[in-house]
């Protein structure tokens, strides 16, 4: 879930990255638009000079009206741009002749730019269209705070009008949620003419954005430095849109922070939640299982194997044993023990049996297995490594006795006064792999049988040796 | 068994605390990004409540930028109001505003002539009552005659922002070299542009209007009758209109004024004439490149027959700020125009470009930093000095129709395109036309 979570986020973030470029082509081109309607619209303010000769014809350096005529034909100029000039915020608009006279509104700014004189000729180099014998230009002389435009009226005058840099602020929209935009007019050899943060005025554009945008042309492009695009106006500047990568993608980013840390909250729900199931759930099942399974292998009042456990793990450790050694299999009876139910009830009966069974564990600490048989029948079977016959013989004679010891000191107190509890005992020893369980058994019940016969409250013990049980 | 099972349980329940906690934290966590984002959209949606208001002025690049930054630290204090902004230079700036208050269309906020008080609003109604709008200007900074040139029929129509006279400047430099004094009298003008015209250079250069001023006065000296009674109803006659007519020529004649030199300002910049005469509010614009040009620029006294006089001449507020009557946002245009009259930050950036401002906050402003001085200072002092002898002007003496028909009929006299009589038949008839 984790991968594919991690995926989707990668990859989410490339189509937003992809549809971001786009978005922010499409946001420049619109401003490109909107540049190019005003620059075109201060164009056709200067077409307007052209609506009469006597605006645009005349020549003061060629002229031959007398001082009256000449003041008059200057006051229809002037009364042509103070008409048409105040359409728009100009920070110029007049007209320059040859001669460097000037009619209108030549700010002293821009006077002060040619106090030596080469006004016309400086701007008659701003003409760029031949056709149309027009251009725009920036850093005339050193100025960088206007944008101007040039409009040939005559051989011997020129339009020349101006706008500030920056009041181009008004037409520029920076688009929003794009993160930190900024939008950047650039004339062709990429030096800024107006950014929106109002820095880098006259400066080269950043050359890492240039590395997007080019140097020429429409482009849109990102990197993991900068979002970019640009669109080129009709006189050939370049509106650029550019923003930090990681200003873009911000949202994008926080967003995906939050996915992760969404994914990481619903992992350690779920591995809290399936904790929690399996404390709950599992873990008690497998713990009542253990416990019937433990249940079902044991004798519920004195703790010892059952008849069927006992007996199938003797089984299968005469049937596994290929050691040398001996096994030996005891059967334990308490003798009349049916004289005790019926004397002094169950209750009686059942602690009697705890006590002995509790008595043939503890002696028989080295058995294999040590259960409950029969109602008052006991039985232990151990295998003892590397001895022989008579060794184990011994070690069994020292068993019964041992056993036969600790009963008769355990209900030998005043609680058992007219209660004699006594048992019998039959042991037999054999040789690893030379009689069969059932053979060991019945040697075994046998020799109880013996012990019985012979009075109870015994032990006898009888060993399987050179084929017969002695 | 059962002991062990109750110690995991127990281990476990400690376990799923710990990560019960760091899921609180974490959905804190997200609850907090996501209050960011909230905020955030906040935050747009005031930018889009902005309300949207304009100003329009008229001046040189110097006032543009330095308005424009002044709008910039507006809207910063201001984040609620957008400003957009019309300007452009006096002579178009006028017709532009014409053309806008007869469509109706001006600006919220308007920099503003005071003959426009009289044009566009001759009952009071024509701009916005700022005595509305008190609670957000403060017009206790104003003195009671600040408040009366700004008052028409009860209704406060403008402030003033500083006030204004014609004065005289010279290039000192020149003067000296031709060994002559400042001239004091029209007779020291004659005397000082014989002297000059032998060197090519003029004694005086003066736009249209401030020669229309000149000519007031001398008519007012010489004869003791102002040109306009208090009404600004015209008591003079063609005879009278003559004589102004003639005395212009002969002036012209005898080189105290270039009539058709160029821009007056680039003729003092250039050394082409030895004075100009000009607006206090313009001293700097003027007389500044003199100054860098290496050259000394006296401010000398308003010509008189006998001496300097204040009779004839007038003062009045250099520039106003008044508010549309049809604005929607009179609350917004207020606190626009109570920042460019009052803000300290702002009248530092104003400095004194429009004169010595007449606001109280704002002239303290530029004493306490020291920007009380320079040229327009100066002028506005030599002024003050002589207020008791100055009278108010009366917008129809700088009606622009009335300048306008001087400059004509002075031209075609001038230039032989009509005799005396008839430029002075011609002036009479379009100054009755222009008052009404």
């Amino acid at each position: 879930m984790v991968v594919a979570c991690a995926f989707l986020i990668v990859r989410s973030e490339q189509v937003l990255q992809g549809d971001m470029a786009r978005l922010m082509g499409t946001d420049t081109e619109q401003i490109e638009l909107n540049v190019s309607n005003y620059l075109t619209t201060l164009e056709g303010t200067a077409q307007l000079m052209f609506t009469d000769e006597n605006y645009y014809a005349y020549d003061p350096v060629t002229s031959d009206l007398d001082a009256y005529g000449k003041i008059q034909a200057e006051n229809a100029v002037r009364n042509r741009i103070i008409d048409i000039g105040s359409t728009e915020n100009f920070s110029d608009f007049g007209v320059v002749y040859a001669d460097d006279e000037h009619l209108g509104w030549i700010s002293q700014t821009t006077l002060g730019l040619f106090s030596n004189g080469g006004m016309y000729s400086e701007f008659a180099g701003c003409i760029t269209d031949s056709a149309r014998q027009s251009g725009w230009a920036f850093n005339v002389r050193g100025n960088t705070d206007r944008l101007w435009y040039v409009k040939r009226l005559n051989d011997d005058a020129l339009l020349v009008m101006s706008v500030y840099a920056s009041s181009l602020g008004e037409i520029f929209a920076v688009p929003e949620g794009l993160g930190d935009v900024t939008v950047s007019l650039v004339d062709g050899s990429n030096t800024v003419l107006f950014t929106s943060n109002g820095t880098d005025v006259g400066a080269p554009l950043d050359a890492s954005v240039v590395a997007l945008v080019g140097t020429s042309g429409n482009a849109s492009s990102y990197n993991d430095q900068y979002f970019a695009a640009s669109s080129t106006i009709d006189n050939g500047w370049r509106v650029v849109v550019a923003a930090p990568t990681a200003s873009v993608m911000e949202q994008s980013t926080s967003m995906r922070n939050v996915l992760l840390l969404f994914l990481a909250f619903m992992v350690a729900l779920f591995m809290l939640v399936s904790g929690l199931v399996y404390l709950r759930l599992a873990r008690p099942v497998d713990t009542l299982v253990d416990d019937l399974a433990d249940r079902a292998k044991s004798d519920q009042l004195t703790g010892l194997l059952n008849k069927v456990t006992y007996e199938t793990i003797a089984r299968q450790s005469l049937a596994r044993e290929e050691a040398a050694g001996c096994f030996g299999y005891l059967i334990l009876d308490i003798d009349r023990f049916k004289d005790v139910n019926d004397r002094f009830g169950h209750a009686r009966g059942d602690e009697v049996l705890k006590r002995v069974g509790a008595i043939l564990k503890e002696c028989c600490v080295h058995a294999s297995a040590t259960g409950r048989v029969g109602g008052d029948e006991f039985s232990s079977f151990a295998f003892i490594e590397g001895a022989d016959e008579e060794e184990t013989a011994a070690f069994g004679r020292e068993l019964i006795d041992r056993i036969a010891e600790e009963i008769h000191r355990e209900f030998s107190g005043p609680e058992w006064e007219g209660l004699p509890i006594t048992v019998s005992m039959g042991e037999a020893i054999a040789p690893a792999g030379s009689v069969t369980f059932q053979e060991l058994y019945e040697a075994a019940d046998a020799a109880l049988y013996e012990s019985k016969h012979r009075g109870r409250d015994r032990g006898t013990v009888t060993v399987y040796k050179e084929g017969l049980w002695r | 068994m059962a002991l062990n099972a109750n110690k995991a349980v127990s281990h476990t329940m400690r376990l799923a605390a710990v990560i019960l906690a760091a899921v609180i934290v974490c959905l804190a966590i997200l609850l907090v990004r996501a209050a960011q984002s909230d905020s955030a959209r906040q935050v747009d949606a005031s930018v889009a409540e902005q309300t949207d208001i304009s100003y329009s002025w008229w001046g040189n690049d110097a006032r543009h930028h330095y308005t424009a930054n002044g709008i910039k630290d507006f809207t910063e204090k201001n984040p609620d109001i957008n400003v957009s902004l019309s300007y452009g230079v006096w002579d178009g700036y006028e017709r532009r505003y014409a053309s806008m208050m007869r469509a109706h269309d001006e600006c919220d906020v308007m920099q503003i002539n005071y003959a426009w008080l009289a044009t566009y609003s001759p009952d009071g109604s024509g701009y916005y009552d700022l005595n509305e709008l008190s609670d957000t200007i403060d017009l206790s900074q104003f003195s009671e005659r600040d408040l009366a040139f700004g008052t028409r029929n009860g209704a406060l129509n403008a402030l003033p922002i500083a006030y204004n006279m014609p004065v005289f400047y010279y290039n000192k430099s020149i003067l000296d070299q031709y060994g002559l004094s400042v001239p004091r009298t029209w007779n020291d003008l004659f005397s000082c542009a014989r002297v000059l015209r032998a060197h090519g250079v003029s004694m005086l250069c003066m736009n249209d209007k401030q020669l229309w001023m000149t000519m007031l006065a001398w008519y007012e000296q010489t004869t003791g009758t102002a040109v306009f009674d208090e009404n600004g109803a015209c008591q003079i006659g063609e005879a009278d209109f003559e004589s102004m007519l003639s005395m212009c020529a002969r002036m012209a004649a005898e080189g105290v004024i270039d009539l058709d030199a160029g821009s007056p300002a680039q003729q003092f910049a250039n050394g082409k004439t030895a004075g100009v005469a000009i607006w206090t509010s313009d001293a700097s614009r003027y007389c500044q490149p003199v100054v860098d040009a290496g050259q000394t620029v006296v401010l000398g006294a308003n010509p008189g027959v006998d001496g300097p006089s204040a009779t004839g001449w007038y003062m009045k507020p250099a520039t106003m700020l008044a508010i549309s009557k049809n604005t929607a946002h009179p609350e917004e245009a207020a606190r626009l125009v109570n920042y460019l009259l009052n803000d300290p930050g702002y009248a530092l950036l104003q400095g004194t470009e429009k004169g010595v401002p007449v606001s109280g906050t704002a002239y303290r402003a530029l004493a306490d930093n020291g920007k009380l001085s320079g040229f327009e200072e100066e002028a506005t002092e030599q002024m003050h000095r002589n207020m008791d002898g100055l009278k108010a002007m009366l917008p129809a003496m700088e009606d622009t129709k009335t300048v306008n028909a001087f400059k004509d009929c002075l031209r075609k006299y001038q230039y032989g395109r009509a005799d005396l009589s008839q430029s002075a038949q011609e002036l009479y008839t379009a100054v009755q036309e222009s008052i009404g």
